[in-house]
């Protein structure tokens, strides 16, 4: 030990450099039941109007008064929103490859896309529904369509910049064209590809929920307009929720893929 | 062996591995056209080891990058095993690169197996294969890690792999040894002679140690500053097996010595 004095302050300096008094997730929980309190409390306490926000347990209960009606809406617009989920992955990754890819293609069409992509193309909904009706296929081909170019795009861009020494590499090692599309481009764009996914999720269901609103016959856009139109606020709020589960799942399986895929990206943060 | 020193190697069996007619590759940049390589010619006979050396930028990866098939010269041709090159051959061409340009999502021994699995080589032969080749770079224990996970060292070392497992008939190497220590230079290089006799592998080795130019090869070729010609031959003349012993002699002290004045006077 040194002969040197410490002392008390600076001796017990490195207890200061504590992290915050509460681990991320506890407080994020701690906010969440103090938002849901807030939401309980302030109506019943006419803190806020009843007719603009319900109380928690008032939107809940009516929920299950009407859990039928609730069930099927939710089952109509789960199927729009897989259905326009596949579109938008299946069609934009495999359009995003190409475009990314193919030099030529590349230059001349991807600014064509994101220009297109910046297009609010709800405007147009009333159209489509004009041409093949109010059914589902409206909202899927809307949903689908509207998700598709930001995966295109995330897709081009994450495959445009692969560091060219792993193709040279590939190809020296006679990798045919599709074993350098799916075994060097599509894993070295992955996590921009995920982005992609992440973003056509959200654009999706807005895309779904909204299409039921404006022009539906069922779907949950559509019963939260409807109950909206009669003053049935708690309904309304139901919807919302059920809605806000829809996001919260679909966002839950685009973790996990990306959990196991982006394992072998070195976690910069830790460093 | 009866070996007689400076006795010029035997004449090629057959028609070279690798040749080289008036290669020149002019590069087109957005600030202009760089000549990067100036009417190239040479010849490798099957089986040689032949070493490139040169200074910084003389083009010595482009070379070996239109040796693979990976860049189109602008003039001249490169003719392997008789038949002119257009595009990557990889039974007869492959290469280590300069920079380890190892897949990061895959690991140590993914990387080595690669080569098989482009060319649909069955599971676990690739696998047993793989191991081999890491064990005899010296890197069994860390075949589960990944590329950002190794040393550059190390990462160079599972790209040495990765080539052998390729399994070509020419092999080219640019710099394969250059970011490690001298130890394990060393015994790299030896286990590369070993490979390179056991299985009549032709190499071209770009490197820019000229102890080791002199230690490898049968024949040192030496570059020019850019735009790169070659402006000297050395055959090295020493007797196989190589041993570190030649390193002391007099005759490798003059072979790298007229290595050394060649780039000088570039
Ligand atoms: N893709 C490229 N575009 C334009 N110029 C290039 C390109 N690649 C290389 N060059 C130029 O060509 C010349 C030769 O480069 P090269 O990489 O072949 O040199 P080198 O001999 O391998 O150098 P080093 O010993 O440093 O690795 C350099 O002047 C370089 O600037
Ligand atoms: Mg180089």
């Amino acid at each position: 030990m040194p002969a040197t004095a410490v002392s008390p302050s600076a001796a017990s300096a490195p207890r200061i450099r504590r992290g915050p008094w509460l681990p991320p997730r506890a407080l994020g929980l701690l906010t969440l039941a103090a938002l849901l309190l807030a939401w309980e409390v302030l109506p019943r306490l006419e803190l806020v109007p009843p007719v603009l926000v319900a109380p928690l347990s008032t939107v809940l209960e009516s929920g299950v008064a009407s859990a039928g009606t609730f069930a099927e809406a939710m089952g109509v617009t789960m199927v729009e929103i897989a259905f326009a989920l596949v579109f938008a992955y299946g069609v934009g990754g495999i359009l995003g490859l190409v475009l990314g890819s193919v030099k030529p293609l590349r230059g001349a069409v991807l600014p064509l896309v994101s220009s297109i992509y910046a297009v609010p193309f709800i405007v147009a909904y009333p159209l489509l529904t004009a041409w093949i009706g109010i059914g589902m296929e409206s909202k899927v081909i809307f949903a689908g369509i509207y998700g598709m170019f930001p995966m295109i795009l995330a897709t081009a861009a994450g495959v445009r910049t692969v560091d060219p020494a792993f193709v040279r590499a590939a190809r020296s090692m006679g990798a045919t064209r599709a074993q350098i599309l799916f075994q060097v481009l599509v894993p070295a764009a992955f996590p921009s590809i995920l982005s992609g996914l992440r973003i056509a999720g959200s654009l999706v269901t807005i895309g779904v929920v909204v299409a039921e609103m404006l022009a539906s016959t069922a779907g949950l856009g559509f019963l939260i307009t409807q109950y909206r139109s009669m003053f049935q606020t708690p309904e309304v709020y139901f919807g919302i929720i059920l809605v806000l589960c829809l996001t919260g799942f679909l966002d839950f399986l685009i973790g996990c893929v990306e959990r196991k895929a982006a394992a072998w990206r070195p976690r910069k943060e830790l460093i | 062996m009866a070996a007689v020193a400076n006795a010029p190697a035997p004449a090629p069996a057959g028609p070279p591995d690798v040749a080289v007619e008036h290669l020149t590759h002019v590069y087109e940049t957005a600030n202009g056209a760089v000549k990067a390589l100036d009417d190239i010619d040479f010849e490798v006979p099957q089986g040689k080891f032949v070493g490139i050396v040169g200074p910084s930028g003389c083009g010595k990866s482009s070379l070996l990058l239109m040796l693979a098939g990976l860049l189109q010269p602008s003039e001249g041709r490169i003719v392997v095993r008789e038949h002119a090159l257009t595009a990557p051959r990889p039974a007869d061409v492959g290469v280590v690169f300069q920079e380890a340009s190892l897949l990061p999502w895959k690991t140590a021994l993914e990387n080595v197996e690669f080569p098989l699995k482009l060319r649909g080589t069955a599971r676990a032969e690739r696998r047993d294969r793989a191991l081999e080749l890491l064990e005899l770079v010296g890197l069994a224990d860390f075949r589960d890690r990944l590329p950002h996970e190794l040393s550059g060292g190390m990462r160079q070392r599972v790209s040495i792999a990765r080539g052998f497992s390729q399994d070509p008939k020419i092999l080219l190497m640019d710099e394969p040894f250059a970011a490690l220590d001298e130890q394990t230079r060393l015994t790299l290089g030896d286990e590369l002679l070993k490979i390179w006799t056991r299985h009549q592998k032709t190499v071209i080795f770009v490197t820019h140690s000229l102890t080791e130019a002199v230690y490898l090869c049968d024949e040192v070729l030496v570059m020019s500053h850019r735009p790169g010609r070659i402006i000297d031959r050395v055959t090295i003349p020493l007797e196989r097996p190589r041993t570190y012993e030649m390193m002391a002699t007099e005759t490798f002290g003059h072979l790298r010595e007229r290595i050394w004045r060649s780039i000088r006077t570039t």
